[in-house]
């Protein structure tokens, strides 16, 4: 995982956002069903280019979720007649990204006030 | 030539153990850089740069097959298609056990109500309790050619003297009407014959058959059944009556004496 920010590039540890994948994945997912490659561009685009996942990771992410029942998944032909896999949330897959998100709301304030504090010391 | 994408491919799938997955694993990830290629060929990239960005942007293959391979588990994937052969070779054997099944019934499984039909013809007696109608017609009267089961043997001046009936009901499944045939009563001119002096006990299967159709306790039963008896003489009137019924089917016999 890559981050950039004005015009420059800086390489971010990778177990950093190995932890929100799936938090961005079924945020991504709540509002409409998708196939792959439309995610990561929609990643990209509401991110501002600075999440840029390597494509191919995204589908062990997509497997795993499958697997677990937090997304169904469906051939069918797009607009331009091409067969694909689209991914779908599901209610299992809703309810766990409720929970995410107020991990991720906890997990983000403990870190602010940790970096605050030592900021301020 | 392999182009680079086949290469980046098989070497993704490679890792992956369970090998029935290895057809979608690519189907999905060859759609993702295609598409990915044309998007960068519309931006004006020169397809040779365009295949190799879209490619980079794949990342590398043995860390993509590795953790699919984590997710597509071999024992899980086998287990899965055999549980989906289990259920395929259940559903094969539940076919053949219900085209096993009674051919009278067999022909007749995928029939409405309304296509059961048949024709009761209009001398034949009627009765109705509340969940069953009943029908009987007198049959021609025959030599008795004693292939039914009697006790003591009949001589041989003995007539066999057909009936016929007819049991109709709807929205109840009969499976079986043995029991209803078995308790019978029946008298040819006044005179009671026991079991033995008529047929239908289940040993013998009747010719004209069952007319049955439906699910397993909601349905509907047709059946059509004959009743041979065995008598010294022609009769001229026989009832036909159920210890539990308040009913009496009438038979008779015109010019018989």
């Amino acid at each position: 995982m890559y981050l950039r920010k004005g015009g420059c590039s800086m390489k971010i540890d990778k177990s950093l956002m190995s932890g929100s994948t799936t938090l961005l994945v079924l945020s991504l997912l709540s509002g409409e069903e998708m196939y792959g490659y439309q995610m990561i561009t929609e990643l990209a685009r509401r991110s501002n280019h600075i999440f840029d996942l390597k494509e191919g990771t995204l589908y062990p992410i997509l497997h795993g979720l499958e697997a677990n029942g937090l997304v169904s998944v469906r051939e069918r032909k797009s607009e331009e007649g091409r067969t694909r896999k689209y991914y779908r949330i599901t209610r299992k897959g809703r309810k766990a990204l409720d929970a995410r998100k107020e991990e991720w709301v906890a997990f983000r304030e403990q870190v602010d006030a940790v970096v605050n504090s030592a900021s301020l010391a | 030539m392999r182009s680079n994408f086949q290469i980046w491919v098989n070497a993704v799938c490679e890792q992956v153990r369970f090998r029935p997955d290895h057809r979608s694993i690519e189907f999905e990830l060859r759609d993702h850089y295609e598409e990915h290629v044309r998007d960068l060929l519309r931006l004006g990239r020169p397809r040779e740069l365009a295949e190799e960005r879209a490619l980079e942007a794949m990342g590398n293959a043995q860390e993509v097959g590795r953790a699919l391979d984590r997710v597509h588990k071999p024992w899980f994937g086998w287990l899965w298609e055999v549980s989906r052969l289990l259920v395929l070779l259940l559903a094969l054997l539940l076919a053949w056990k219900v085209w096993q099944n009674d051919s009278n019934t067999r022909s007749l499984t995928a029939l409405t109500w309304n296509q059961l039909t048949w024709s009761v013809p209009a001398s034949a007696g009627h009765a109705a309790t509340d969940y069953l109608d009943l029908w009987l017609a007198s049959g021609e009267p025959e030599p008795y050619a004693g292939t039914y089961w009697e006790d003591p043997l009949p001589d041989e001046s003995r007539l066999q003297v057909p009936l016929i009936l007819w049991v109709e009901t709807q929205d109840v499944f009969h499976d079986n009407l043995e029991g209803l045939y078995q308790r019978l009563e029946i008298t040819a001119d006044g005179q009671s014959l026991p079991w033995g002096r008529y047929t239908g006990d289940g040993e013998t299967p009747l010719e004209s058959g069952y007319w049955l159709y439906g699910p397993a306790k909601r349905g509907w039963t047709r059946c059509c059944d004959q009743i041979v008896l065995v008598l010294d003489g022609p009769p001229q009137r026989v009832e036909v009556t159920h210890p539990r019924g308040n009913w009496t089917l009438t038979a008779e016999w015109e010019g018989m004496s």
